[in-house]
């Protein structure tokens, strides 16, 4: 066990070892008379000197378009990075991050894997591999980067991920629908309250209260707290003071409306809804998916379902526009912008490489084009996001994102512990709507508790 | 009835005393060694890791003390919403399977015909396994197009959400968790197969009614299968885990969340190893209380009948 | 039991107390009967229910009403689900992980009880009574230490942290095994050892040849117990390659919820291994489970 055993006799000298080693040495062997001593040897990751050294990328890139653009990406790379010899694979979104963090932690994480904002926090835990010397040592041009997507690449300062490209929100209307209720295709709401009615005269709703149709709900297909509550006029993080702050009478006001909804419906109706349609975003990756059955006529969702759209529900008249905000706000945004980051894990094998891959991700125009633009996402460098490629996308989608959506939207949290905080405002919320939990508690409570979890990150 | 040998070691001079202590040592060598690498290890570190910030990159954990405790007992609501869940889901459930099981099992001593297949099918469900069966709930109980509701439809009610609302959810896991309780049946099942039916007999004659007769009997003579069934099951539910993580995650509204499940959340999503290792202790205190308790209040009512 | 009993004289009448109590015996087990076939079907139902959605067309399966007996039948949802997700790569896992914890499992407890129950030393039922003891720690308290010290080890996104501490025995199969080897005559170590044999050879001729019930009740628990395991692969197993059907199962259904008519073949799959063993070690099951009910 080359390379890993060394890694683990140095942390093993580190504390009460000695006993875990005369247990590993016996277990081992007697592993080995077992007949396992093939598992063991996976563990052996020989390198041939004088080689390429592999990287090894986690993504969530299973199948379909966005793997096929993923593997496209990594050819492109190791044609232009013949010192490095990729390997991708793929984990699970929805596990990614525990999964890389856990790991590490076991001494064995990947080079470099994909990330969103929100995983930079993990830098708090010292989780991340720093990538400031690299960005210096290379003259990365980072003022080229969204400003909201550059802040959420660093840690109290440093850059610890590259980002590929920049997620903003959209309202995404069927107009099929709105015709066949008689609404004008060509003014879809631009504010909370054209929202609350139009959703209204598109609902389908059975003799016992059952949803069969739905115009519009701020749970489908989830709260998504961090959006909404920026249309509602909230921030989430004080830079000055270093921790999380919320504009209180929005996010009280946000808490209500979810609560009208959860009242409008009834909260078993809603529930029953979410049920039935369910999993996976309601099937937001099979025909059968709620959007492209006419079963919802309004919802909320990052730019990057635009393409599924015309995968999954080609004969849908469906179109975008930036989501809807609370008019009486000051600051309401058209939700939040969510960087897609790669981070290298802190004591990879590889970390040249993982950032050298990284690097890449951010920085090619192939990638632009051929894995962005195809995700329907905003390139993260202005400089790309300007390539006559992106204005001629078809649908409007790009010069939308980019030119209206973008510059407005909130910068997503990615301070260390965000992730504690998002379920914490949706718990609360949940307990407003199901269990008539008043607004204001909730909210103190939640902040309170993620301000702890906060500060116990920070050690 | 076939009779098993009386314990050679309660036979007085049965055992050669010359035996070499060697011997035994080295036959329970393995165990020794696995105990104190996968027992007696855990349990000092994990003791060691609730009085520390341990979160498992950074390899110094920082001594806090009492904190974790301290934070757990009078600031988490996440604590006590778990805790309270699991008593709620252990109590339910021990009502529920001990009275069913008992009542099946009873049915299936009557030398039914078939009794074999009818066993088959009691147990069927553990054999399917755990995500395999949580899947298939899930689907069965989906409001719209689960076979539940489409059975309830046909008599004309209208079911509710089962793990979807806050309000049945926990009900629909303690369901499915009797469901698969199939194992307690056989063993309820031998019990009332080794009671006497001459017991039957003489009460029979003594003119007892039925309720008697299982009040009389049939109970007592039952008493150590109660007692295995109630003690295993109690300290498996309090520690279920993997049924409820994937049917609901704890959710709607953490009206699932049981203990085991906010335990792993916390050690396993927000990586606060040192914390999840006092929830760990607490669970482990709480477990051994509840079980010496039960030891107590039901080993003297336990009927051996030889 | 009446078929023991002398045939009775048929002719002779049956008094009206006899003919009641035939009556009565009569009634209550046809109520019997009654009662098991309903809940018995109830019983059977998931299981039916996840056999006719699996052959179902994706339209078919949210149609309403529902149907349990599909209306076309689509059976290639069997060969989309092993596409669908490295089935047989999974399959496989599972596969390696039950036989080496079974193999696991039989050798370490057979050999660990021996020690608990034919060999007689001092001190022998106080450590037996840890043994016991060991049971009531939960998982959960050993759980992050031994990730730790497996993950220090290296040993993460391999077998052995599931594999090897069954080498070294579990508290409640030695208990079982331990019960059982009591119960085995002493005479007849009583014999060998005149014949000259050692401590190892009655354990190897005389006490495993004898407990094979127990032996083969241990190694039924465990084939169910591993192929079942969630918890053990989902914080061990972190890496796509090694994932045993249970892990893969779930995370399919976390991308794809939608598509049940796959998931259910998936799942039928994943049973159908355990059902087959089930009807060929139907009396071991059934005496195993009985063994671990018993008075000790």
């Amino acid at each position: 066990m080359s390379e890993n055993g060394k890694l683990n006799s140095k942390q093993i000298s580190r504390r009460d070892m000695l006993k875990m080693l005369g247990g590993s040495a016996a277990g081992l062997s007697l592993a080995k008379v077992a007949g396992l001593g093939g598992s063991a040897a996976v563990l052996m990751r020989g390198m041939p000197a004088g080689a390429q050294s592999k990287v090894e990328i986690w993504t969530g890139f299973g199948q379909g378009r966005m793997a096929d653009a993923m593997t496209g990406a990594i050819d492109q790379f190791a044609a232009e990075n013949p010192d490095f010899a990729p390997e991708h694979i793929i984990v699970p979104w929805g596990e990614i991050t525990d999964r890389v963090i856990a790991a590490t932690a076991a001494g064995s994480p990947p080079d470099v894997h994909r990330g969103w904002s929100g995983t930079v926090g993990n830098a708090a835990i010292g989780a991340l591999t720093n990538l400031q010397p690299y960005v210096d040592a290379q003259n990365v041009d980072l003022m080229d980067f969204w400003p909201a997507t550059l802040n959420q690449m660093k840690y109290q300062g440093d850059v610890h991920a590259m980002s590929i490209s920049t997620i903003v929100q959209f309202l995404y209307y069927n107009k099929d629908r709105m015709r066949e209720v008689g609404l004008d295709p060509d003014s879809p709401p631009t504010t909370i309250a054209e929202l609350d009615e139009q959703g209204a005269a598109l609902n389908e709703i059975g003799d016992d209260g059952e949803i069969l149709r739905l115009g519009f709900s701020p749970t489908v297909p989830g709260l998504q707290v961090w959006d909404w509550g920026a249309a509602f006029g909230s921030q989430y993080w004080d830079e000055a003071e270093g921790n999380i702050a919320i504009d209180e009478e929005a996010m009280i006001a946000l808490f209500e409306w979810y609560k009208s909804y959860a009242d409008e419906f009834g909260a078993e109706n809603l529930q029953a809804y979410a049920s039935t349609y369910g999993g996976n975003n309601f099937g937001r990756n099979t025909p059968q998916g709620i959007y492209y059955t006419g079963l919802i006529t309004f919802w909320v969702l990052g730019s990057w379902s635009y393409n599924d759209m015309g995968e999954y529900g080609p004969d849908v008249d469906f179109d975008v526009i930036p989501v809807p905000q609370l008019e009486s706000a000051d600051d309401s945004a058209p939700g939040t912008s969510n960087g897609n980051m790669y981070l290298v894990p802190a004591n990879c094998a590889n970390p040249d490489g993982g950032f050298a891959f990284a690097n890449f991700m951010s920085s090619s125009p192939y990638v632009a084009i051929n894995k962005a633009l195809p995700d329907s996402v905003m390139p993260s460098r202005s400089s790309l996001a300007n390539l006559p490629e992106v204005d001629e996308k078809e649908g409007g989608w790009t010069i939308l994102a980019r030119d209206e959506i973008l510059p407005n939207s909130l910068q997503r949290p990615s301070f260390g512990g965000n992730g504690f905080f998002g379920r914490a405002l949706e718990e609360g919320a949940e307990n407003v709507m199901f269990h008539g939990a008043d607004p204001a508690e909730v909210l103190a409570d939640a902040v309170a508790r993620s301000r702890r979890e906060v500060e116990r990150l920070r050690g | 009835m076939f009779r098993r040998k009386r314990d050679p070691a309660s036979q007085p001079n049965s055992w050669r005393t010359d035996n070499l202590p060697g011997w035994g040592l080295f036959f329970i060598a393995p165990w020794v060694f696995g105990f104190i690498a996968f027992t007696v290890y855990p349990f000092f570190a994990s003791l060691y890791f609730s009085f520390t910030n341990f979160n498992i990159i950074n390899f110094t954990p920082r001594w806090v003390g009492l904190d974790n405790y301290v934070e757990l007992f009078t600031y988490d609501p996440l604590f006590w919403i778990s805790i309270g869940n699991s008593i709620k889901y252990a109590a339910l459930l021990l009502v529920a399977a001990t009275i069913f099981d008992i009542f099946i099992a009873y049915l299936l001593s009557l030398n039914v015909k078939f009794l074999s297949i009818y066993r088959t099918i009691f147990f069927f469900p553990v054999l399917v396994p755990v995500v395999a069966a949580s899947l298939t709930w899930i689907w069965i109980l989906n409001p719209r197009f689960g076979l539940m509701n489409g059975l309830l439809d046909l008599i004309g009610i209208k079911g509710p959400n089962w793990l979807a609302s806050p309000d049945t959810a926990m009900y629909s896991l303690i369901f499915i968790a009797v469901w698969g309780s199939g194992r307690s049946v056989i063993v309820y099942l031998s019990g009332f197969n080794d009671i006497p039916s001459q017991l039957y007999e003489a009460a029979d004659i003594d003119g007892a009614s039925g309720l008697q007769k299982f009040r009389r009997i049939t109970l007592p003579l039952l008493t150590p299968q109660i007692f295995f069934n109630v003690v295993t099951l109690i300290i498996f539910s309090l520690q279920s885990f993997s049924e409820v993580y994937i049917m609901t995650g704890g959710g709607p509204a953490n009206s699932t969340l049981l203990y085991a499940v906010n335990l792993y959340n916390r050690a396993f999503h927000d990586f606060a190893m040192g914390y999840a290792s006092a929830l760990a202790w607490i669970m482990f205190l709480l477990i051994l209380g509840l079980t010496l308790l039960i030891f107590k209040f039901l080993s003297g009512r336990v009927i051996y009948e030889r | 039991m009446s078929a023991m009993q002398p045939t009775a004289p048929l002719r002779r009448a049956f008094s009206r107390e006899e003919r009641n109590y035939l009556l009565r015996q009569r009634l209550k087990s046809v109520a019997a009967h009654a009662v098991l076939i309903i809940f018995g079907i109830a019983f059977m139902l998931p299981f039916v229910w996840m056999i006719s959605s699996s052959m179902k067309p994706n339209v078919d399966i949210f149609e309403l009403p529902v149907r349990l007996i599909p209306k076309t039948l689509r059976l290639e949802n069997y060969i989309d689900a092993t596409n669908a997700i490295p089935f047989w790569q999974y399959l496989w896992n599972s596969t390696y992980y039950t036989i080496f914890a079974t193999i696991g499992a039989v050798l370490s407890n057979t050999f660990i009880a021996y020690g608990f129950s034919r060999v007689r030393w001092r001190g022998r039922n106080v450590v037996f009574i840890i043994v016991i003891a060991t049971m009531m720690l939960p998982f959960q308290v050993r759980m992050i230490p031994l990730y730790i010290l497996f993950a220090r080890l290296g040993w993460l996104n391999t077998f052995l942290p599931l594999i090897v501490p069954n080498f070294f025995g579990n508290a409640f199969y030695i208990f079982l095994m331990r019960q059982f080897m009591m119960t085995l005559p002493r005479e007849l170590d009583d014999a060998a050892r005149i014949d000259g044999a050692s401590e190892w050879g009655i354990f190897w001729r005389i006490a495993v040849p004898l407990s094979k019930p127990a032996i083969l009740t241990v190694a039924i628990f465990e084939i169910i117990h591993t192929w079942h395991d969630f918890i053990g692969p989902l914080v061990y197993l972190r890496h796509p390659t090694k994932y045993t059907l249970s892990i893969g199962l779930r995370l399919y259904f976390t991308q794809y919820g939608a598509e049940w008519g796959l998931l259910m073949a998936a799942a039928a799959m994943f049973t159908i291994p355990m059902v087959i063993f089930f009807f060929f070690a139907q009396r071991s099951f059934i005496e195993g489970i009985t063994l671990t009910g018993l008075k000790g």
